[in-house]
């Protein structure tokens, strides 16, 4: 019993029961639905379109300021007191040095009347505690400058930075803000000598997760996803080829072969938590390999991207004509030559299109890598594939985490930066299947 | 094909390259997500000093953390665990009975708990008596204890404002939550002479049960969602540290408690009633495997940490005045045996340490990486070998070979690598384990048996440590100076072993091959036999997985249903999992039936296919149908953009930046919408899903021959009458099938109803109210500490199954219907 069936037996009997009405009404009717039938596909297309478009806005309008950075220019005097009480400019000495005490009294030097304690703790709010690297990193390039004035731009604190950028709202009551009136006074004055830059923000890219906003970047989290995607794709590019060229070309038609079959489908259509759940049981609680360590992150996005590339693999297959099988066989190759010389090359763009969609998805993955314990606060960029890291979806689930409100820009910065790698990796899938793609 | 081997070639070195020594060089750092800004603070000075690898520290909640702390000595344990509250008997006992015989309490510093609520909400002054009332499970009345009745505040006094009590909170496992119960449920309930002639259990059930219907929502340990929730909610009151509330100043306001408003002043001064002190708890044991915990304490406790004006000051801790500082510095820092930090600055020379411990060669990575490189190598020779000993056979007339020159080479290279690789890696992997034994035989045999497992370990990883630094005639202890040896010498000889037995192997099997090579080797044919085996070994991987997710599952589920009856699991109206930790803590009373958390996954997956199999179908007809090429390359990657974008990026969407649009035009119209609704996370999901459904539908429909539509279009039919009446039907198997894979995806999706659906698990089929999902539970249960052994974790693994049995039938059932009713055209 089929449906066409069905519908041609109704049109046979409404035949029977009334004559076709030809009316200029009925007629306009059915033009009237027909248009909005038209409507309702272009509103759907709207819908969806509407909702991305919304999507991108809201994060590019909270992030795009985090790929600049406040800092502020400083006539540092770099007090050889401070910086090598020892005296002897040796770099281990230097590397030691007070920087930050160096800066503040640069800061203070400006604003002579800020005498209390209290107040001075207020002005050494506008620094980050990182404010001295940028000192010991000229002083360890240059030693001759210790005992010299330069003028050094420092990394401005996190509420700084978000008064600088115009997110902090000056018209709520000062209690109710992080930066007082006295503070906003100065920072004014700072803003009317110039003395606020904002150039922009390299260390986002380079540095890890920190805890105070302003020295927080996606480097680690970078790194981290590179490793663990690169593990994914080692494992599972070779074997799902294998797997699937031995389902497509040679697998003999039984029972084994079907199961094979059935179980890819349906781990296709398994939810990624529960690959977590199984590296979570298997991989960390019966193998024992470290927790939250790109290797197991890995393994566990290689199980998961197993079945999409088998499934790809086999369609790219698939699709190569059987006149290149004929004609190979035909100047005698055996099955093997066949499919590894000539089947295969030219199922390649297929295979790697496959390929590069099933790992930008992995790339985005959180709740499997979440499992198992990716998600631990680590500074440090990972170097090995055993070392603890996070990815950068899990990256940016930290980061909404924490309570410090300039990480709100930090956390849209993070997933710009995110959809971009999957961009640029779906874009060269794309550009793959554009160039190599050959139609029959 | 050339290049992509190549390319795969080279990424698998380098991340050979990146293998790793094998001992654990960070500190671990578990606890209390209030304490986490300040641990994590001062492990990224440490990091940035460079005096060692920055710390590892996870959030689990000081419950959760004290337990995985307390789990026992070694690697695999955490070595410092941070709490809000002090550490309970309990614990000790747990840590003491695992073997964790000494740990050090360092107070590190005050925190008020808030109880606060959105700028733009009422305000409120309220005592510890009023509270209870409002969250308690049963208050008392008329001289009776009965179900809280409360719905609004000004039930409970006509003083306070007239809104629904809606109290965001931490969960059990968090010691916020011990420590509100503690000073605010505890002393309020004193107030009632019904609860206060009460005695033992009984009052402690009375004073410290929390209501599970709906007004108290356990939040999570993520204090910052609560924030950004009450923001979005302005009746809405949370409870968390008061570090979070000064960081929010400008959004959030707190009430007073008992008359006094929760300042810096108030809790440093001790005025402010729900006040504690929070604790760093140190593992004495560790401190001789791990480098860098003494650094860690004396860095914590350092007049620039912990100080008036120190960093983490400025993270929200209200510090110690000076004297308690130096008095607690000196305290500890006498009791680990350690002297204080001068001054600001100050490299501890540990540095040189760590960088020693860096370069420390020759671990089991570093062994695999060379024995790949050597037998890679030798196939590589071994390939060229064959491939010209079989040109001189064939003396060069190459017709006359039974297989081509290269098969030859191929044939050598196989059997040079195969078997040595397969060698190699059985060798690595039991490598440890004789190691060890031999480790343990190496130590003095009565001072094994004097020590229980996990002592053994504890020492056993002191001893690697020391094998892999320096001198070991400094070593005082005798048992672990002969391990140490013992584990360098073996070690040595396993890994040179490793690689000899690889290499030698590797030869003798280029020498069998070679010699096997002559005009009539059928090499050909047992390459590909061989290459055979691998590819289906390479396609029983699918078989493999599904066994594992299955038998994983399984032995988890079924100690669980151990415990739990499984009927209960089905069928049982209450889900309320976040049971007691600890023998003298209240926590819920550890309900789990699964009908709340399966009805939430179903309404959140309706309200998703409402969306999305609408949105979806209607985009595959205009674009397969209707629109122009040009239009149709335009806009079908624009849509398919949105299956591309990464689930949790969704999330913060919905829980951001929809729920409160949600919220507010409720708020508009009179209606009362959750700020975590049903709908909101639905939407969502039903957006990210559009692409699924109209990309199958899209294939199809466009499946359907153009001879059926030609027929409808002869007919006279319009194009939405020949696509309604003839596409889809013909279609509908397709489509049925697209829809059932949508829902089983929308099912099993977790990002999405993680940031923006409930935790509290309400059976109701208002779309308006916060629901939450079986994948939700899973997360929340697993994320944190894990104990395998209590119901409330394996609960998690009964959660999986039961997902991975509901997407797998699905999912048959979507393939069967596909292929029951599929019109045959050809």
């Amino acid at each position: 019993m089929t449906d066409v069936a069905l519908i041609g037996s109704a049109s046979e009997t409404g035949v029977k029961l009334r004559r076709p009405d030809l009316s200029e009404d009925r007629i306009r009717r059915r033009y009237a639905a027909e248009r909005r039938f038209r409507l309702y596909g272009m509103l759907a297309i709207g819908f969806a379109v509407f909702m991305l478009g919304f999507l991108a806005v809201t994060v590019v309008l909270q992030g795009y300021t985090a790929f600049w950075q406040t800092r502020i220019v400083l006539d540092v005097n770099i007090d050889p007191a401070e910086v090598d009480p020892q005296n002897t400019r040796l770099p281990e000495s230097l590397w030691q040095g007070n920087y930050q005490a160096v800066v503040r009294e640069a800061l203070r030097s400006l604003f002579p009347e800020v005498e209390s304690r209290g107040d001075r703790r207020a002005l050494n709010d506008f620094l980050s505690n990182a404010a001295g690297d940028a000192v010991r990193r000229m002083v360890m390039e240059n030693p001759a400058l210790v005992g010299t004035t330069q003028r050094v731009e420092v990394l401005a604190a996190d509420e700084i930075d978000m008064l600088a950028k115009g997110r902090i709202d000056r018209d709520v009551p000062a209690t109710d803000r992080p930066i007082d009136d006295q503070q906003l006074g100065w920072f004014d004055k700072l803003e009317a000598e110039g003395r606020i830059v904002s150039s922009f923000n390299l260390d986002f890219f380079t540095t890890g997760d920190s805890r105070e906003p302003e020295q927080a970047g996606v480097g680690g989290a970078l790194v981290g996803s590179l490793l663990t995607i690169l593990t994914a794709i080692i494992l599972s590019l070779p074997i799902s080829v294998a797997a699937a060229i031995y389902l497509e070309e040679f697998a003999p038609k039984n029972r084994i072969t079907d199961i094979i079959e059935i179980n890819i489908n349906n781990l296709a259509a398994v939810p990624s938590i529960v690959f977590g759940l199984l590296g979570l049981a298997v991989l960390l609680g019966f193998f024992g390999l470290p927790r939250g360590a790109p290797l197991v992150g890995g393994m566990v996005l290689s199980l998961m991207t197993l079945p999409t590339i088998i499934i790809a693999t086999r369609a790219a297959l698939k699709a190569v004509p059987p006149s290149i099988r004929e004609a190979a066989y035909g100047v005698g190759a055996s099955k093997q030559q066949v499919v590894m010389h000539h089947v295969l090359p030219l199922a390649m763009p297929g295979i790697m299109t496959g390929a590069i969609i099933g790992t930008a998805r992995a790339m985005g993955e959180s709740a499997a890598v979440l499992m198992i314990g990716m998600v631990a606060f680590i500074v440090d960029i990972p170097t090995s594939i055993t070392d603890p890291a996070t990815v950068l979806p899990v990256q940016i689930f930290l980061w909404a985490d924490a309570p410090e409100r300039a990480f709100v820009e930090r956390t849209s910065a993070g997933i710009m930066v995110m959809l971009v790698f999957l961009v640029l990796m779906n874009a060269a899938a794309v550009v793959i299947r554009r160039r190599f793609e050959r139609r029959w | 094909m050339k290049r992509v081997a190549a390319i795969l070639l080279g990424l698998a070195a380098i991340l050979m390259a990146a293998l790793p020594a094998a001992a654990r060089e960070q500190l671990h750092i578990v606890g209390s997500s209030t304490v986490y800004p300040f641990s994590t603070t001062v492990a990224e000075a440490l990091a940035k000093q460079g005096v060692l690898k920055s710390p590892v520290v996870e959030a689990t909640g000081t419950g959760g953390g004290l337990k995985l702390f307390c789990e026992g000595v070694g690697e695999g344990t955490p070595d410092i665990a941070g709490a809000s509250r002090k550490i309970k008997q309990s614990e000790v006992d747990a840590c003491t009975q695992n073997g964790v015989a000494k740990i050090t309490e360092i107070p590190i510093g005050h925190d008020g708990i808030v109880i606060a609520n959105a700028k733009s909400g009422s305000d409120f002054s309220i005592t510890r008596a009023q509270l209870f009332l409002a969250l308690a499970k049963t208050v008392p009345q008329n001289g009776q204890l009965i179900p809280n009745p409360y719905r609004t505040w000004n039930q409970i006094d006509p003083s306070l404002p007239a809104t629904r009590i809606e109290v965001l909170g931490p969960p059990p496992t968090s010691g916020t939550r011990d420590a509100f119960v503690e000073l605010v449920m505890d002393t309020g309930c004193e107030n009632f002479p019904e609860i206060a002639t009460l005695e033992g259990d009984a009052k402690k059930a009375a004073c410290q049960q929390v209501r599970e219907d709906g007004a108290y929502i356990d939040a999570g340990e993520n204090d910052n969602l609560i924030v950004q929730k009450l923001q979005a909610n302005p009746s809405a009151f949370g409870i968390f540290g008061y570090s979070f509330l000064e960081q929010n100043a400008d959004t959030l306001k707190a009430a007073s408690v008992e008359g006094v408003a929760p300042t810096y002043e108030a809790i440093s001064a001790k005025q402010y009633p729900v006040a504690r002190e929070l604790y760093i708890y140190v593992k004495d044991a560790h401190r001789t495997i791990i480098p860098g915990i003494d650094a860690f304490v004396r860095e914590l406790l350092s007049e620039r940490a912990m100080g008036q004006d120190g960093y983490l000051a400025d993270k929200g801790l209200v510090p110690f005045t000076p004297q308690e500082r130096t008095e607690i510095e000196s305290r500890v820092l006498a009791g680990l045996g350690l002297t204080a930090l001068s001054g600001n600055g100050g490299v501890e020379p540990q540095g040189a340490l760590g960088t020693a411990l860096h370069s420390v060669s020759g671990s089991t990575g570093a062994t695999a990486t060379a024995i790949l490189v050597a037998v890679l190598g030798l196939s590589l020779i071994g390939f060229f070998m064959g491939r010209a000993r079989a040109a001189v056979k064939a003396g060069g007339d190459l017709r006359r070979l039974h297989s081509l020159p290269n098969y030859h080479g191929f044939y050598v290279a196989l059997w040079c690598g195969l078997p040595a690789l397969l060698v190699a890696l059985v060798w690595l992997t039991a490598q440890p384990a004789i190691v060890t034994e031999a480790a343990i035989s190496a130590m003095p045999a009565q001072r094994v048996a004097s020590l229980d497992e996990s002592r053994l370990s504890l020492l056993l990883s002191e001893a690697r440590q020391a094998a892999e630094r320096a001198d070991l005639s400094q070593i005082a202890d005798p048992a672990v100076q002969a391990a140490a040896a013992t584990y360098r010498s073996w070690n040595a000889m396993a890994r040179l072993g490793a690689i000899g037995a690889a290499v030698a192997l590797a030869v003798l099997g280029i020498g069998f091959a070679y010699s096997r090579i002559n005009v009539e080797a059928r090499s050909r044919n047992r390459v590909e036999r061989i290459v055979l085996g691998i590819l289906f070994a390479c396609s029983t991987l699918a078989i493999l997985t599904t066994v594992g997710i299955v038998l994983s599952l399984v032995f988890e589920s079924l100690r669980f249903f151990a415990q739990v009856p499984i009927t209960e699991f089905l069928f049982g109206l209450q889900w309320s999992p976040q049971m007691a930790l600890r023998a003298d803590q209240v926590g819920s009373s550890g309900a789990f039936g699964a009908i709340p958390v399966i009805a939430g996954t179903l309404l959140i997956t309706f309200i998703a296919m409402v969306v999305a199999v609408p949105t979806g179908l209607m985009i595959a007809v205009y674009l397969s149908d209707y629109a122009t090429s040009r239009v149709r390359s335009i806009f079908k990657p624009l849509v398919e953009i949105l299956a591309g974008i990464p689930t949790v990026v969704y999330g913060f969407f919905a829980a951001l930046t929809i729920g409160p649009i949600f919220r507010q035009a409720g708020d508009a119209i009179g209606l009362n919408v959750a700020s975590e609704s049903a709908l909101a996370a639905g939407l969502i999901m039903g957006v990210m899903i559009i692409p699924f459904v109209s990309s199958l539908s899209d294939d199809v429909m466009n499946a359907v021959p153009q001879s059926l539509r030609d027929g409808s279009f002869a007919l006279g039919a319009t194009k939405s009458e020949t696509i309604k009446q003839v596409v889809f039907p013909a279609a509908l198997p397709g489509i049925v099938g697209a829809v059932l894979l949508a829902i089983s995806r929308a099912i099993g999706e977790t990002m999405i109803v993680v940031m923006a659906a409930g935790l509290a698990a309400n059976l109701t089929a208002n779309p308006l109210q916060a629901v939450t999902t079986v994948t939700v539970q899973i997360v929340t249960l697993l994320v944190g500490d894990q104990e395998f052994d209590s119901p409330k974790t394996l609960a998690a693994f009964a959660l999986g199954l039961l997902l991975f049995v509901v997407t797998l039938c699905l999912n048959v059932i979507a393939l069967n219907v596909v292929r029951r009713y599929r019109e045959k055209y050809d």
